[in-house]
């Protein structure tokens, strides 16, 4: 079979774009943090900073997951976070489809919102610290203020590109407001709403951490924060490692739910 | 007499104010049960005119009136099948023909009623299929099956047939006729091909273009119910629809018309 070494072949450049390549990049970055590790507790000005090496950090991490700690940061974060997407795209996905279906209302809103983007969520601290009753309440308002400006304008976006015939023929079927919104709508921009749900997560879990130093006293920020103030530095690291992986997760379901609920790939 | 069931009264249409006429006084009647073609060149008005008697455009002049009620939105009563098949992408086969059922709130019909419909247009095999995976000839069979699944009094449409094969189209031309024959839909037809307007209408409205206006009216009072291109009497009602229309007053131009 003159076919199979070039089918061997390409087999070979699949495993090495799946598995290999990734593999030798966190191996890289395993080697890098594992000499710096070395030289910090080889150096005796820097010594007092050796739990930020591989070896410790991973050690305490065992322990924090055996101990139920690791739960008790994580848990907490989640739910914040849970919060305040549920907040921002309750919000982001009617208005986005408000914007995207008027003309009017997108030339309205877009400088005002153009503008409330730039300015960074945790800017607004002191005024969610002073409206909110409680730590918990002021910073899902963080989360959800950073997370409701990519939805907004994914959906917005999304709706904008909707092919006008398929109105036409919704309308032309005998279709009802309600129902063209739910037959043709949401499923034509389901992939847009995704698209910006993801974004907004990824800023969501990067203001998460920022904003968890606000008084309260659980969650990734308040672990990191209560690390450092007790020079634990391998725990410090540890959470370092454990904010990485869940965002890299969190990121992974949307990407899967965008694959599963987008329709263009069928073409 | 009894009121015809769609009554079109000196139609005009401009698409922007002071725009160029795109229709002037068209006027026409249809009667239940009846297969109507109008039959134009590329650019007359064809399309404008099925948008506004759907009620998917209001004209800028005149009335059209179904059952005696003007006509002011689109309704599931009377459908139009577009030149495209816009079938939603993300839908199955199934799904998309059975929109018009589920608009009407009578999804427990849709199952049987969609069923029959695929089994009629050749397409039961595909009725889990994504649409995406159908060729253009397929896909306007979905369209078509998606017209008839909403039952409709009246079925418009709009040069459905254009895009397919000489071989679908013959085939998809007698079936959509017998079809709205034996279950007493109303056809009304616009099409630049003459072949299509005798093979599928009792009766051919001959269009002029810039401004579009009805100029002739051809009863096909000689030929079958069933109708085959070759059949002579077909052929001698194509060249009399041919020669209305030879005195149009722009001579026709290569290309504006299949089949001559
Ligand atoms: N949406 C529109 N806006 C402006 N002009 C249009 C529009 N649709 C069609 N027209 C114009 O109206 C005329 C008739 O078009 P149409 O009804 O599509 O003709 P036909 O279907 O007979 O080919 C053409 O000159 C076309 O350019
Ligand atoms: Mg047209």
């Amino acid at each position: 079979m003159t076919a199979a070494p070039e089918a061997r072949r390409a087999f070979g450049r699949g495993v090495a774009g799946a598995v290999l390549w990734p593999v030798l990049g966190c191996a890289v970055v395993m080697a890098v943090w594992w000499l710096a590790g070395w030289r910090i507790a080889a150096n005796p000005d820097t010594a007092n900073f050796a739990g930020f090496a591989p070896g410790p950090t991973l050690r305490r991490l065992a322990d924090l997951v055996a101990r139920g700690e690791l739960w008790r940061s994580v848990g907490p974060s989640l739910g914040r976070v849970g919060q305040g997407m549920a907040v921002a795209a309750a919000l982001g996905v009617p208005l986005g489809v408000l914007i995207g279906g008027s003309k009017a209302l997108r030339a309205a809103t877009h400088i005002p919102f153009q503008f409330l983007r730039m300015v960074s969520p945790l800017a607004w601290m002191p005024i969610a610290v002073l409206s909110f009753a409680s730590w918990d309440g002021a910073i899902v308002f963080l989360i959800a203020v950073a997370a409701v400006w990519p939805v907004t304008f994914a959906t917005a976006n999304g709706l904008a590109k909707i092919d006008p015939n398929w109105f036409k023929v919704a309308r032309n079927l005998g279709a009802g407001p309600v129902q063209t919104l739910r037959v043709v709508i949401l499923p034509a921009i389901a992939r847009d709403v995704l698209t910006g749900i993801r974004l907004a997560l990824g800023v969501a879990w990067i203001v998460l951490v920022p904003a968890e130093y606000l008084g309260v006293t659980s969650g990734l920020g308040y672990a990191i924060n209560d690390a450092r103030d007790t020079l634990e530095y391998d725990r410090l690291a540890a959470m370092v490692l454990v904010i990485g992986t869940l965002g890299f997760a969190l990121d992974g379901l949307c990407l899967g739910a965008i694959r599963r609920f987008g329709w263009d790939h069928e073409r | 007499m009894p009121a015809p069931l769609l009554s079109v009264q000196n139609l005009g249409h401009r698409y922007r104010h002071r725009a160029e006429l795109v229709l002037r006084d068209v006027s026409f009647d249809v009667g239940a049960g009846e297969a109507v073609a109008v039959v134009g060149r590329s650019g007359c008005g064809k399309s404008t005119l099925l948008h506004l008697i759907a009620g998917l455009a209001q004209p800028t002049a005149g009335t059209v009136h179904i059952h005696g009620e003007p006509v002011r939105k689109p309704s599931a009563r009377w459908v139009v099948m577009f030149q495209q098949p816009l079938l939603y992408p993300w839908m199955t086969a199934f799904e998309n023909t059975a929109l018009g059922p589920r608009f009407a709130g009578r999804r427990r019909e849709a199952p049987k009623l969609v069923g029959d419909l695929l089994a009629l247009v050749n397409m039961a095999d595909y009725a889990g299929t994504n649409v995406q995976r159908l060729s253009g000839g397929q896909q306007q069979r979905i369209a078509l099956a998606r017209s008839l699944a909403a039952q409709p009094e009246i079925l418009m449409l709009d040069e459905p047939f254009s895009a397919l094969d000489t071989f679908t189209r013959r085939a998809l031309q007698v079936e959509v006729r017998a079809i709205a024959k034996r279950l007493g839909i109303t056809l009304l037809l616009v099409t630049h091909d003459i072949d299509e307007a005798v093979l599928m209408a009792d009766r051919a409205l001959v269009m002029d273009a810039r401004p579009g206006r009805i100029r002739a009216d051809l009863a096909f009072h000689h030929l079958p119910d069933e109708r085959a291109i070759d059949d002579p009497a077909v052929q001698f009602e194509r060249g009399r629809l041919l020669a209305a229309l030879g005195e149009t007053t722009q001579a026709p131009q290569p290309g504006d018309f299949h089949q001559i």
